[in-house]
C-alpha cells in the first residue's frame, strides 16, 4: 500500500504554517500581552488553566500567520503605543523612522527659530494615525501645529484614528480632527493652505503584489491600503501642490519617485513663482522610502532631512 | 552490656555535637577573622596616622568652609549646590577636628609614657583603650579625603556573559543574575531589565544586561567586576564530579540619564560617520510589502571596533536607543580604564587595585563557601549569599580593601598624587 512518507507530510504541514521570524521572542510578547491584559496574573503561583489556553491560542494564531500587531492589540511608535486593529494597516518601523527624523528636523528648527509657528498639517490616508500623532507628540510642547488633520476612507481606520488620540492622551492638545474622505474624488477638504501635507498611500503595484509581499500580510492585511500605484502621486501634482507649501510621501520604487521628480520639474518651469524643492529619503536598509518637496515658506526643515535632489 | 552501649551512645553524641560546633564555627568564622584582625591592630598598637599631604588637603577643605560659611551667612544667595558642599565640607571638618584631638591625646599619652616610669603603666593603659578610636577615626577621615570614583555617583548597567563550562556556565549566569536582582530588590533600587537572552535549549543565560537606575549604584556594584568562578556538581552531571565554571561580569557606568523625551539624546553624542548602524532584514523590498517583528539593531562604532547589538523591543527606535546607551557606557569604561593605566604608567609603581585581578570570586558550593579572592574575605552562606540578602557584606569587604590599598599607595608615596 504506498503511504505518505512523514517527510512530505512534514513538508505541506509546514507550507501551510508562516514561521515567526522570531519564535522564542515572540511567544514571550505574546505571554507579556496575556499579563497586561489581565488574562494571567502573575502574581498567582499557579496561573488559570484559562489563561494559558488564551495564550496557547495566540500562539497557534501566530504560527498560522496572523500578525502579531493584531495579536497584542499594539505596537510601539516611537514613544506612542499605536493601537491596532483588523481592516487597518499596522505602522511599520520605515515609517516609524522617517516620521521621527522629520520629527527631530522640525523641533531644530523651531529651536533655532527658523520657521515660524502655527502650522497646518495635513495626513492623507492616514490609517491608524501614527504620522500626526507622533509628530503631534514630539512637538506638543512647542506651538508649531495649529491644526492637524487626519484623512481615510476607510471607516474603521477612522474609528481606530480616532480611539489612538484617546488612548495617548493627546486630545487636547491641539485642534486634531479626523474626517472621512476620499482623497481621489475631492479637492475641497482643507479651505486654507496646507503647510505640510504627509501622506503613507498604498504603494504595492498590482503586478508585483502577488511576488513581492510577504504572505502574512497578504493574508491578513487590508488591500485597500497596499496596492496602488502611481494615483496617489498624480492626485498630489495635479490636485494638491496649488494649496500646499510642502509634502512627504511614503514610496515603495523608483518609479514613484521618478514620476514626482518629472513633474516637479515641469511645474518648476510653468510657475517660477512658486517653484519646488525636491528630495528623496532613503530608510536603514537602504531602500528608498520617501518623496519630499517643499517650496520658500518650509525650506528650512528639509534642509538636513534627506537627499536633496532639486534645490530652490 | 549496657554500660559499653552507653558509652558508645555518648561518644556518638559527642561526636555530633563536635560536628554541629566545627559547623558553627565554620559559619561564624568570618566574623571571628574579622574580629582577629582588630584585635591584632590593637595588639600591635599601630597608630594610623594620615600622611602630610592628606592633612594639607583637610586643611584647605576647612579654610574653604569658612569662607564658604562667610558667603552662606551673608544670605545673598541661595542655591542647592553650595548646600551640599557645605554639608559635606562640614562633615569633614568636623571629623578632622575629631582627628585632631584625638592625635594631641595620643601624642601627649605617649609623652607621659616616655617621660614618667610612675605613669607609663597607666598611660599605656590609656593608650591602649585610644588607640583604636583613633584608628577608625583615621580611617573614616581617610575616607573622606582621598579623592572619589570619577563615577561613584553614576547609575550602572550590569553585563553577565557564560564563560567556560557550557551548560553549567550558562546555568551559574542565571544565578548571579538571580543574585543581583535580588540585591537590587532588597536595596529597594529601580531596576530594568535592557537585554536577556535564554539558552533555547536548554536552561540559563546566554547574556544579559541590567539598567540599576539608583545614582550611585555603580560605586557599589564597581566591585563586581570581574570573572566568578563556580565549584560545584552540576544537576547535569551524573557521576558526581565537581566541575569548575566560570561567568564575566562587567559593570558600566551610566552616562546620561535616560529618559522618553530624549530618546536619542545618546545618539547625538555621537558623530554620524562614526557610527555604522546595521538592521536586519537587508534583502527585499520593505515598508508595506513586509511586516517584520524582528526589529534587531547593530551598531559598529568604527573607531574602536565595539559592536553593540539590541533586539529586546518590538520598536526599532527603541532598540537603537538602548544600543546607544549600552555603547556610550562601554566607551566611557574603556576610556576610564586607558586613563588610569595611563597614570598608573606615569607613578610607576604598580599599585594592586581592585579591578586589576581577573578571577575575583569563587562560589565553592561543596563546602558552602565564597571567597572573594582580592581581599581575602570568606563567608560559608552561599544561599544567603546567591538570594542577594548578604552579597552587601562581600561588597564591603572589597570596599574596605580597596580604601586600604589606595591608603597604602598614598602612604608609600606621599609626595606624589
Amino acid at each position: 500500500m504506498p503511504r505518505v512518507s512523514t517527510v512530505t507530510l512534514a513538508g505541506s504541514i509546514r507550507s501551510r504554517l508562516v514561521l515567526a521570524d522570531f519564535p522564542a521572542k515572540e511567544m514571550g510578547w505574546l505571554w507579556q500581552s496575556c499579563v497586561d491584559k489581565g488574562v494571567i496574573q502573575k502574581k498567582k503561583k499557579k496561573i488559570h488553566p484559562n489563561g494559558i489556553s488564551h495564550w496557547a491560542r495566540l500562539c497557534n494564531w501566530r504560527l498560522q500567520g496572523v500578525p502579531l500587531q493584531y495579536l497584542i492589540g499594539w505596537q510601539p511608535f516611537g514613544s506612542l503605543k499605536i493601537l491596532c486593529r483588523n481592516h487597518v494597516l499596522i505602522p511599520r518601523w520605515e515609517t516609524e523612522e522617517w516620521v521621527n527624523d522629520l520629527g527631530q528636523s522640525i523641533l531644530t528648527c523651531s529651536k533655532l527659530g527658523s520657521i515660524k509657528s502655527n502650522l497646518n498639517l495635513v495626513d492623507f490616508c492616514t490609517g491608524t494615525g501614527c504620522i500626526p500623532l507622533l509628530l503631534l507628540k514630539m512637538t506638543r510642547h512647542t506651538n508649531i501645529f495649529k491644526q492637524i488633520c487626519a484623512f481615510d476612507i476607510s471607516p474603521d481606520a477612522l474609528k481606530l484614528t480616532q480611539r489612538n488620540v484617546v488612548h495617548n492622551h493627546l486630545e487636547h492638545s491641539t485642534n486634531f480632527k479626523v474626517q472621512y474622505a476620499n482623497i481621489l474624488n475631492g479637492d475641497n477638504l482643507f479651505p486654507e493652505k496646507i503647510d505640510m501635507l504627509t501622506c503613507n498611500p498604498p504603494y504595492i503595484s498590482k503586478n508585483t503584489f502577488e511576488s513581492d509581499v510577504e504572505d502574512s500580510v497578504k493574508r491578513y492585511e487590508p488591500h485597500l491600503a497596499l496596492v496602488g500605484d502611481l494615483e496617489f502621486y498624480e492626485n498630489l501634482i495635479q490636485i494638491w501642490l496649488p494649496h500646499i507649501n510642502s509634502f512627504v510621501y511614503e514610496l515603495g520604487s523608483y518609479k514613484q519617485f521618478n514620476y514626482v521628480k518629472e513633474e516637479i520639474i515641469k511645474h518648476n518651469n510653468n510657475f517660477p513663482n512658486n517653484k519646488f524643492g525636491l528630495g528623496m529619503k532613503f530608510d536603514s536598509n537602504g531602500q528608498i522610502r520617501c518623496v519630499f518637496g517643499f517650496n520658500e515658506k518650509i525650506k528650512s526643515i528639509f534642509q538636513n532631512y534627506g537627499q536633496l535632489i532639486i534645490q530652490i | 552490656m549496657l554500660c559499653r552501649f552507653s558509652g558508645i551512645r555518648l561518644e556518638v553524641s559527642n561526636m555530633t555535637k563536635c560536628c554541629s560546633f566545627n559547623s558553627f564555627l565554620r559559619l561564624r568564622s568570618f566574623h571571628a577573622s574579622r574580629f582577629l584582625n582588630e584585635e591584632q591592630k590593637s595588639d600591635n598598637d599601630v597608630i594610623k596616622r594620615l600622611p602630610q599631604t592628606l592633612i594639607t588637603t583637610a586643611d584647605a577643605y576647612t579654610k574653604k568652609l569658612l569662607t564658604l560659611e562667610d558667603t552662606l551667612s551673608q544670605g545673598q544667595e541661595f542655591n542647592v549646590e553650595s548646600q551640599q558642599e557645605f554639608s559635606r565640607l562640614s562633615l569633614i571638618n568636623g571629623v578632622f577636628e575629631h582627628y585632631k584631638s584625638l592625635l594631641t591625646e595620643v601624642e601627649e599619652l605617649q609623652r607621659m609614657a616616655n617621660s614618667d616610669p610612675s605613669l607609663k603603666e597607666e598611660a599605656t593603659d590609656e593608650l591602649q583603650l585610644i588607640i583604636p578610636t583613633f584608628n577608625e577615626c583615621s580611617d573614616k577621615l581617610f575616607e573622606h579625603l582621598i579623592p572619589p570614583h570619577p563615577f561613584a555617583d553614576k547609575a550602572c548597567f550590569i553585563e553577565l556573559h557564560p564563560g567556560v563550562g557550557g551548560i553549567e556556565a550558562m546555568n551559574f549566569t542565571q544565578d548571579l543574575y538571580n543574585m543581583y536582582t535580588g540585591y537590587i530588590n532588597n536595596k529597594r533600587w529601580k531596576s530594568h531589565v535592557i537585554s536577556k537572552q535564554k539558552n533555547e535549549s536548554g536552561s540559563g543565560l546566554l547574556g544579559a544586561i541590567l539598567s540599576v537606575d539608583e545614582l550611585g549604584s555603580y560605586n557599589k556594584l564597581r566591585f563586581e567586576a570581574g570573572v566568578h568562578r563556580v565549584q560545584r556538581i552540576p544537576e547535569t552531571e551524573t557521576k558526581g564530579r565537581i566541575h569548575t565554571s566560570t561567568a564575566a561580569v562587567i559593570v558600566l557606568p551610566q552616562m546620561g540619564n535616560e529618559s522618553d523625551k530624549e530618546m536619542d539624546a545618546y545618539e547625538r553624542t555621537f558623530k554620524p560617520d562614526e557610527i555604522r548602524v546595521d538592521v536586519k532584514r537587508a534583502s527585499g523590498k520593505g515598508g508595506q510589502h513586509v511586516n517584520t517583528t524582528d526589529s534587531a539593531v547593530r551598531l559598529t562604532h568604527i573607531p574602536s571596533g565595539i559592536v553593540v547589538s539590541m533586539q529586546d523591543e518590538r520598536s526599532q527606535l527603541k532598540n537603537r536607543a538602548k544600543a546607544f546607551a549600552v555603547l556610550r557606557a562601554r566607551l566611557a569604561e574603556k576610556e576610564r580604564k586607558e586613563k588610569e593605566e595611563k597614570e598608573r604608567a606615569a607613578r610607576k609603581e604598580q599599585v594592586t587595585t581592585t579591578d586589576r585581578s581577573d578571577k575575583i570570586r569563587t562560589y565553592n558550593y561543596p563546602q558552602n563557601r565564597i571567597t572573594d579572592h582580592r581581599c581575602g574575605f570568606n563567608i560559608h552562606d552561599i544561599d544567603g549569599v546567591m538570594s542577594g540578602e548578604r552579597l552587601q557584606e562581600i561588597i564591603e569587604a572589597v570596599g574596605k580593601y580597596e580604601i586600604q590599598q589606595r591608603a597604602k599607595s598614598l602612604q608609600s608615596l606621599p609626595t606624589c598624587k
